[in-house]
């Protein structure tokens, strides 16, 4: 029996450009079109890169200038990561499902695992570690004095989508705050209180 | 026992970071007496004194203690801390825990699972913080020249009761250190507890929401290369031909090793990894039983007419009970398979050296781990070394140590310090899942609507024991029949939060309507009905608390208005797991034709509550797991591989999905038991009896978006 792997459903790469909606949830802000996302490599027919061009890009993350030199498929999640030492954005699904990965793009939630860094030129992110200088952005208040955490390992990930929320809706109704929360999956169900932080983060902002 | 030198090295080392001296208290974590402490003097300390663990109050007022257990978001490194500085009356905000490296000679139960961190510690913790306080308070005494019962404690102060005076632990400690300590400490009353109960921050919140890298998934050391692992797509296949050549010449690729059924694509970064990973050709070939979840189905239902099971429990004398019954009723629920799917995906450092092992990561279980890898490698375990990193998530999936073997075997081979990491795909392919189970349960009752006899026989793939022959309704009928079957296969299962409980509860507290139902009884006076005739008639042995039971029961009942709610369905279910109690009260209202579950009540007996905030996120947390799980979880295979390999094939849930809960606990002070777990076993059972209450439909098989009413009704 042979077995090419990893195998995908076709499932995955039409939900990611937006055209299939599962169970009734809006499709992931995932800031790539279908045709970029089969370029990314994230696509399961990629075929190699042998020569593999590297290439030098200068990022504006946290408000430094940081510069990588890399495959200008690499998506953003592993310039931080594997780059950068910024760990904060976490990988859990890899394919714009469950925002754990989630950073800020210009003020807009991006899923990093997702993004490729050609994508980015000039940009601006911030990642939870640039957040605030001594954490203390009041949604980072809020999710302590909620305490929030379980495990952690999604936090960082809500925390920047919640960022994202308040900017565009400063004062969000609870259906509006699980509408662009549901992006973000919890799997020690920690969805109580994540709402609880935003709405009061949203009192002080 | 004589600790390993290397033990006693590292325990040095943090012990001279006691800058100045200060008190050091070792106490036993492992001892049977675990009212036993033994006070340090700091310069004798070598960890080669026979006590296992210490707490130490430095001279600037620091406290710590040494937590062995593994911390997964059950919010142990708060907990712990929580109970020595209760006894301690110590400044709450100066107490640290810091996790402990695995050390079997020092740690007795060093693992994070069956919800037993706190119970197993509950009086050791106690001891320790009470024994220091009562060397401070004899050092201030001394100093002060006075009776130690003319003194008080409070907040990380000794007080002097009549004149005001007071000294901080900080300046006590040095002193404290060369007072001897009695046999017997006074523990506190639990009316005087201030920190126990109450609801601190979780201790590593900062770390968390500011992304620190305290995950196994964020370990880096200069000059370790990271892996991913192709394994078998199907279970009952192995690896046949591997072609990597053109993975092998990819950028930043160092190479690619095949290593039993493995292939390891070893590279400087993982997006490197993840590319040549697709450009590996590897074929494969049959090796056991290839299943598929239709195989699983027919094979579940045959198992339940075999005469091979095996009994778990037997009380009088079933058949006459069905004989002379005046109503029969017989009902079966299946579950299917499900991933744990913890957020962290599974990953683990191994650096395997000539003079020894390095093993860093995220396990629920190191010492097993540790274990298995001086097996493997067929090197002795005192050359091995385990730290444990913060969990993201476990659900019982970091019990096995697969990940962790993979690492250093890996790392054997290609003589480098590496981190493997799973990706999701992996993670929902690789195993260890909750098994599919089938169960069914038959009931006779007499013309009076008693339950006269009672049949439950479990079939579970993998799953020796698919049952709980003890738990209520067992002692309640007179005659009853446990029994369980099970099918072996290739598809590896394991423990999953509330292993068996997790669905046998569902199928028996829906059961239990069923049966409430054709006796004509309410479901609430139906269960107190069945508590009452094991109180006064036990049929054999009972090993749960009726009085415990019938309070949690008593007590959902009166907090969810039971029976007296307009335009709300109310179901109710009840459960005994991991040493704890909890009921619970789904309401549900139909929209749009459609039942809607609106609210979740829970009265919870865990004994003492530690940490009511931790206790209250184990409680929502658990709930949202069991009806997330319970509503939407489903793994299937198809020719030995599942079906569903990333989080747009498997549903979880997400917020916008997820009821109001009002979490509840009963306070009787009984020392206190866990609660990781006991909270998700009711909750299917209760959605599901409020769903039948609600629409008539009775919904048997999980997941539930698959059953009628929802399988029919759009938007779900
Ligand atoms: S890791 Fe990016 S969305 Fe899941
Ligand atoms: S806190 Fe564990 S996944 Fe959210």
């Amino acid at each position: 029996m042979a077995s090419a792997m990893p195998r995908i459903n076709p499932a995955v790469i039409l939900h990611l450009n937006g055209d299939k909606i599962i169970k009734g949830r809006e499709p992931c802000l995932i800031a790539i079109s279908v045709i970029d996302f089969f370029k990314t490599g994230l696509c399961f027919n990629f075929r190699g890169n042998k020569k593999g061009h590297m290439a030098i890009f200068k990022l504006h993350i946290n408000g430094k200038e940081r510069q990588v030199d890399v495959e200008p498929d690499t998506p953003l999640l592993w310039i931080l990561r594997d780059h950068l030492g910024l760990v904060g954005a976490k990988f859990s699904c890899g394919i714009g499902e469950c925002g754990a990965c989630t950073v800020l793009v210009d003020d807009k939630a991006i899923r990093s695992c997702g993004f490729r860094v050609s994508k980015i030129k000039t940009s601006k992110i911030t990642t939870i570690e640039g957040l605030s200088v001594n954490g203390d952005h009041p949604l980072q208040l809020a999710w302590d004095e909620v305490d929030v955490p379980q495990c952690g390992y999604c936090q960082a990930g809500q925390i920047m989508q919640a960022v994202a929320l308040l900017k565009m809706n400063p004062k969000p109704t609870d259906g509006e705050i699980d509408e662009r929360m549901d992006f973000n999956l919890c799997r020690c169900g920690a969805y109580h209180r994540i709402r609880d932080a935003i709405k009061l983060a949203s009192t002080k902002i | 026992m004589p600790a390993p030198n290397k033990t006693s090295r590292r325990d040095f080392i943090k012990l001279s970071s006691l800058a100045g001296g200060g008190l050091l208290l070792g106490f036993s974590w492992s001892s049977a007496e675990v009212g036993t402490s033994v006070i340090m003097n700091p310069a004798n300390f070598t960890g080669e004194l026979g006590f296992n663990s210490y707490l130490s109050i430095a001279t600037n007022g620091t406290i710590t203690i040494f937590s062995p257990n593994p911390e997964l978001g059950q919010n142990i490194m708060t907990s712990f801390p929580m109970i020595v500085a209760e006894e301690l009356d110590a400044d709450w905000t100066k107490v640290k825990v810091l996790q402990a490296p695995l050390d079997t000679a020092k740690f007795d139960r060093q693992l994070t699972g069956g919800s037993g961190a706190i119970p197993h510690s509950w009086k050791r913790l106690r001891t320790a913080g009470a024994s220091a306080r009562f060397l401070l308070v004899a050092a201030a005494a001394k100093k002060w020249d006075t009776d130690a019962t003319a003194c008080t404690t409070s907040n990380g102060y000794v007080i002097h009761t009549l004149t005001g005076k007071k000294l901080s632990y900080g300046e006590l400690a040095e002193e404290a250190a060369a007072i001897s300590l009695p046999p017997d400490v006074p523990l506190k009353n639990r009316k005087d507890f201030k920190i126990i109960g109450s609801s601190p921050r979780n201790v590593e919140n900062k770390k968390i929401i500011t992304g620190k890298g305290i995950f196994g998934l964020d370990f880096y050391r200069e000059g370790m290369v990271m892996a991913m692992i192709q394994r078998p797509p199907s279970f009952g296949t192995k690896v046949k031909s591997v072609d990597a050549t053109a993975a092998k010449a990819m950028p930043g690729i160092i190479d690619v090793v095949t290593f039993k059924n493995n292939v390891a694509i070893v590279g400087k970064s993982t997006w490197a990894i993840m590319k040549a990973r697709k450009a590996v050709k590897i074929e494969y070939t049959k090796d056991g039983n290839i299943e598929s979840s239709s195989d699983h189905d027919q094979l579940l239902v045959s198992m339940l007419n075999s005469d091979k099971a095996t009994e778990r429990r037997k009380d009088g004398d079933v058949a006459t009970a069905f004989k002379q019954a005046a109503t029969i009723i017989t009902s079966e629920y299946q579950c299917p398979f499900l991933p744990h799917n913890a957020m962290e995906p599974m990953n683990f450092f191994a650096d395997v050296r000539p003079d020894g092992v390095e093993l860093i990561g995220p396990t629920q279980t190191p010492a097993s781990a540790r274990q298995a890898t001086a097996k493997l490698l067929n090197i002795p375990e005192d050359k091995i070394t385990v730290e444990i990193t913060r969990l993201g998530g476990g659900f019982g999936r970091r019990l096995k140590f697969d990940f962790v073997l993979e690492a250093a075997e890996l790392s054997s081979i290609i003589k480098k310090p590496v981190k493997v990491i799973w990706t999701r795909e992996d993670d929902m392919m690789g195993g260890s899942y909750r098994p599919a189970v089938r169960y069914r349960f038959e009931a006779a009752l007499d013309e009076k609507g008693n339950l006269i006899g009672y049949k439950l026989r479990g079939a579970g793939i993998n799953l020796n024991n698919s049952t709980r022959p003890d738990n209520f309704p067992s002692g309640a009928v007179d005659n009853l029949v446990i029994d369980s079957i099970e099918h072996i296969s290739p598809v590896t299962t394991g423990a999953w939060r509330a292993p068996v409980t997790n669905f046998l509860a569902f199928a028996e507290q829906a059961f239990l309507d069923e049966v409430a139902l054709a006796a004509g009884k309410d479901p609430v006076q139906f269960r107190l009905e069945l508590l009452q005739k094991a109180r006064t008639k036990p049929a054999g042995a009972i090993k749960y608390s009726i009085d415990r039971m019938e309070t949690v029961i008593k007590q959902a009942a009166e907090k969810s208005g039971w029976g007296t709610k307009k335009g709300v369905s109310q179901g109710f279910s009840v459960y005994f797991s991991h040493s704890s109690y909890v009921a619970q009260v789904c309401e549900v209202v139909m929209e749009a034709n459609k039942p809607v579950v609106k609210k979740i009540y829970a009265v919870s007996d865990c004994g003492e509550v530690v940490n009511k905030n931790g206790a209250l996120q184990q409680v929502m947390g658990g709930i949202v797991d069991g009806y997330g799980h319970a509503m939407f979880g489903k793994l299937t295979f198809k020719d030995g591989a599942a079906e569903q390999m990333n989080f747009d094939q498997y549903r979880m849930i997400r917020m916008s999905e997820i009821p109001e809960i009002e979490a509840h606990f009963i306070d009787n002070g009984i020392d206190p038991t866990g609660l990781g777990e006991p909270a998700l076993p009711p909750t299917g059972g209760a959605v599901a009896n409020a769903i039948f209450k609600a629409t008539g439909t009775r919904i048997k098989n999980q997941p539930f978006i698959d059953e009628p009413p929802f399988k029919t009704s759009k938007g779900f």
